[in-house]
């Protein structure tokens, strides 16, 4: 209690009494307002128009193509040559080891597909802490209460209980289940496979029986994970739609709407935000001063260029 | 025993250079009466010592008469000696109570049926027919001394060159284990220029073979006889006192590892690989090991394993490289396998340190416990990967996977519905405005 009230004490000395006036609101409102016009074309920017007049959303920047290339590569590689492994007691699954050049071989291949994973991983995690701490943003993953309630729609929505399905942003439940459950995996992958790596190693730290466990808990993640891939991430992305975002880095505005509504509307809110504000601009008013224009009137307006 | 063609076979190949003809004919009949006097004055002159001059023998052919008889008036004597090129001396007495115990005395086998070089009785030494009197100076020869050895001139160099000359013989009826043999580690060292390779007799004996299982020790002993040091070990490992202490009919010989016949040497590129197949062909026999308490999921276990796995995949290769991981006997010990409770052993717990060390040149004292010692994960033994297993077994494997198809399931059943839905209002729509269209001119389509 009396330290609370010295930090007061101390507060209201250090700093002098404010007074709001007129200039300094208009200050503040002008930042207020680069702020949004600067998040605006952030969203915006992802806007692209062809040279046909169809829009394009940009939905994946070229790293995050790469990422997904690499681990996409690096993870079949691995639960081919895993899988392989664990199941080589069967004649043919031996024939066919022996066939591609021997068990040592297929040891490599899973190394340096292992390296390249961990690798990506490593990227992606720099990445991911650049953007909390150094942008000071939470990515789209990050999980919210919306989901939860997202999934129970969809589960009525499915039993004919809801007349529409959810409305997804950014990312919807199903790929946010598919990315923690990856997270998951990589990290009881990498960690148990550096055990099975390098038991000489661990043993100097661990008991000897973090190696048969973790044996044990690379084999039955690896078959959870590539079933994982096969039914949950191949039925969303290549059965129920076709999606090819993530290769091409876009989105048609029709997958869009379909898909991720409540991102769209921002992007386009953003769009629209844009440019209203140029008009002002042009129009030597203060921006947003004039009343706004009808939202159809902009919305209708396909005369955006490519702003990349 | 040979076969009747072969013999007459081999009869013909000698006909051409001798044809029996009316005289030849006589001369047997009279060899035949001969045998006979010799054997009833064998007891008569001795006793009256009187000899009266025997007709000597002409050389006759052996396929003729009853061989053995022949052959046993001489080789049963313990005087008669034959000369070597090289000066040695070499006893040529058969002991013929040993040879008719025999296997082949058994199966009543001549002489000549090992012995087909020797084609006429008395028969050629040095190169050269000899005669009776050579030997038996009192039938008109050199005079004999008391005790003085019957020395015939033999037409090989020395006693291996001879063993090795009347070994073939083996072959006209062995065919298939002469076969198995050709690629055998023996055979090998033979080829490179040692004679002194065991070859057939060396190890069954000439004149007094046995069968070589009974007892089966026999079998190890016999390949003692060379292989002393390893033997020796051999013999007091589980393996070999089982065998020779016990009753234990089932525990290895030499020849149930390393094969009889076609023996390898453990040198061979593939005895590495295929030695977890010679171990678990016993050790993974559920029927066999029960006998002894053994457990058999000492096999899987090592399948199931990175050192397992991997010598077995190189196994099924069948390329000549050998694995690196470790085989059955790279822990257990080859000849000196003692059971895992004896302090000596190579895997009695206070030496397994030092075990993987073999390999693993920097394991510390909890590197052994990285491998559960052929156990299966018990939920009393390793609580931890018991419920691991489980876990993922029964609970996220099912779970997760039955979760994500439950709800796929419904997501398609909507998907379905949805798009039958549309189809179907489409449908309706079209039909309606059809019907618009055509106004009644479409009365035939439906009943009414």
């Amino acid at each position: 209690m009396i330290k609370t009230s010295i930090k007061k004490i101390n507060r209201s000395r250090l700093t002098p009494v404010h007074q709001e006036d007129e200039a300094d609101l208009q200050r503040i409102k002008q930042e207020l307002l680069n702020k949004r016009i600067r998040e605006a074309r952030k969203l915006a920017l992802r806007i692209i128009t062809m040279l046909n007049g169809r829009r394009l959303i940009r939905r994946f920047d070229l790293s995050q193509s790469y990422q997904h290339l690499t681990l996409l590569t690096s993870f079949t590689l691995l639960a081919f040559t895993g899988l392989l492994q664990t199941y080589s007691a069967h004649a043919p699954v031996a024939a066919v080891i022996n066939f591609l050049g021997g068990v040592d071989d297929l040891r490599t291949v899973h190394r340096l597909a292992a390296i390249a994973l961990i690798a990506v991983t490593i990227y992606h995690a720099w990445q991911i802490l650049e953007t909390w701490f150094v942008r000071r943003e939470r990515g789209g993953m990050w999980p919210r209460v919306k989901d939860f309630h997202d999934f129970v729609h969809m589960i009525l929505y499915n039993l004919d209980r809801r007349p529409h399905p959810p409305a997804f942003d950014r990312f919807s439940f199903d790929e946010k289940i598919e990315y923690w459950a990856l997270i998951w995996g990589q990290i009881v992958m990498i960690a148990t496979g550096v055990i099975m790596w390098f038991p000489l190693f661990v043993t100097k730290i661990l008991p000897g029986d973090a190696i048969p466990i973790a044996r044990t808990l690379h084999r039955w993640e690896a078959i959870l994970a590539v079933l994982s891939i096969l039914i949950w991430h191949m039925y969303h992305t290549q059965i129920k739609t076709r999606n090819t975002s993530i290769f091409t880095g876009f989105m048609s505005e029709e997958e869009m709407i379909h898909e991720h509504p409540l991102e769209y509307r921002r992007i386009i809110a953003a769009h629209e935000f844009l440019q209203r504000v140029q008009a002002d601009k042009v129009a030597g008013v203060t921006p947003l001063a004039s009343p706004s224009g009808g939202d159809a009137e902009t919305a209708s307006t396909p005369s955006l260029t490519v702003s990349q | 025993m040979i076969a009747k063609g072969e013999r007459s076979s081999q009869d013909d190949a000698r006909g051409r250079a001798w044809r029996p003809g009316p005289r030849q004919a006589l001369a047997v009949l009279s060899c035949i009466l001969i045998a006979l006097l010799m054997l009833m004055a064998a007891s008569t002159v001795q006793a009256e010592a009187d000899p009266t001059p025997l007709p000597i023998p002409t050389p006759t052919p052996l396929g003729e008469v009853s061989a053995d008889a022949n052959c046993r008036m001489c080789h049963t004597d313990h005087n008669f000696r034959g000369r070597f090129r090289n000066g040695d001396i070499i006893d040529l007495y058969v002991d013929s109570g040993r040879f008719d115990n025999s296997v082949h005395g058994e199966a009543g086998l001549e002489c000549i049926a090992c012995h087909p070089q020797t084609t006429s009785y008395p028969h050629e030494a040095g190169g050269k027919q000899i005669d009776c009197v050579v030997c038996h100076p009192e039938e008109g020869g050199k005079p004999e001394k008391p005790g003085e050895a019957l020395i015939t001139n033999l037409p090989y160099e020395d006693a291996r060159d001879m063993t090795l000359a009347i070994n073939d013989a083996c072959r006209s009826c062995h065919k298939e284990e002469f076969k198995a043999a050709t690629d055998s580690a023996h055979v090998k060292v033979m080829k490179a220029g040692n004679i002194y390779a065991p070859v057939c007799v060396d190890c069954h004996g000439s004149h007094d073979t046995t069968p070589p299982d009974q007892p089966r020790a026999k079998i190890s002993r016999s390949c003692g006889e060379c292989h002393r040091s390893v033997y020796t070990t051999y013999r007091f490992s589980v393996h070999g006192s089982a065998l020779e202490e016990g009753s234990d009919s089932d525990a290895p010989t030499c020849v149930d590892c390393h094969g009889a016949h076609q023996v390898r040497g453990p040198r061979n590129p593939s005895f590495r690989d295929d030695s977890i197949a010679i171990c678990g062909g016993c050790h993974a026999d559920k029927k066999l090991m029960s006998k002894y308490g053994i457990s058999t999921d000492v096999f899987q276990t090592y399948l199931s394993d990175f050192h397992g796995r991997s010598v077995n995949l190189y196994r099924l290769s069948g390329s000549q490289r050998q694995a690196s991981e470790a085989t059955c006997f790279d822990c257990h010990g080859i000849h000196n396998i003692l059971p895992p409770d004896d302090p000596r052993s190579s895997i009695y717990p206070s030496n397994l340190q030092s075990t993987c060390q073999q390999c693993h040149e920097d394991a510390n004292i909890r590197f052994p416990a990285a491998w559960l010692s052929h156990y299966i994960p018990t939920r009393e033994e390793t609580p931890l990967l018991y419920f691991i297993n489980a876990i993922y077994q029964f609970l996220l494997i099912p779970g997760v996977v039955g979760g994500f198809l439950v709800y796929i399931g419904l997501d398609t059943r909507k998907r379905w519905s949805d798009k039958r839905r549309k189809k179907r209002r489409a449908v309706a729509i079209a039909e309606e405005e059809l019907k618009e269209e055509l106004g009644d001119d479409q009365d035939f389509y439906q009943e009414d």
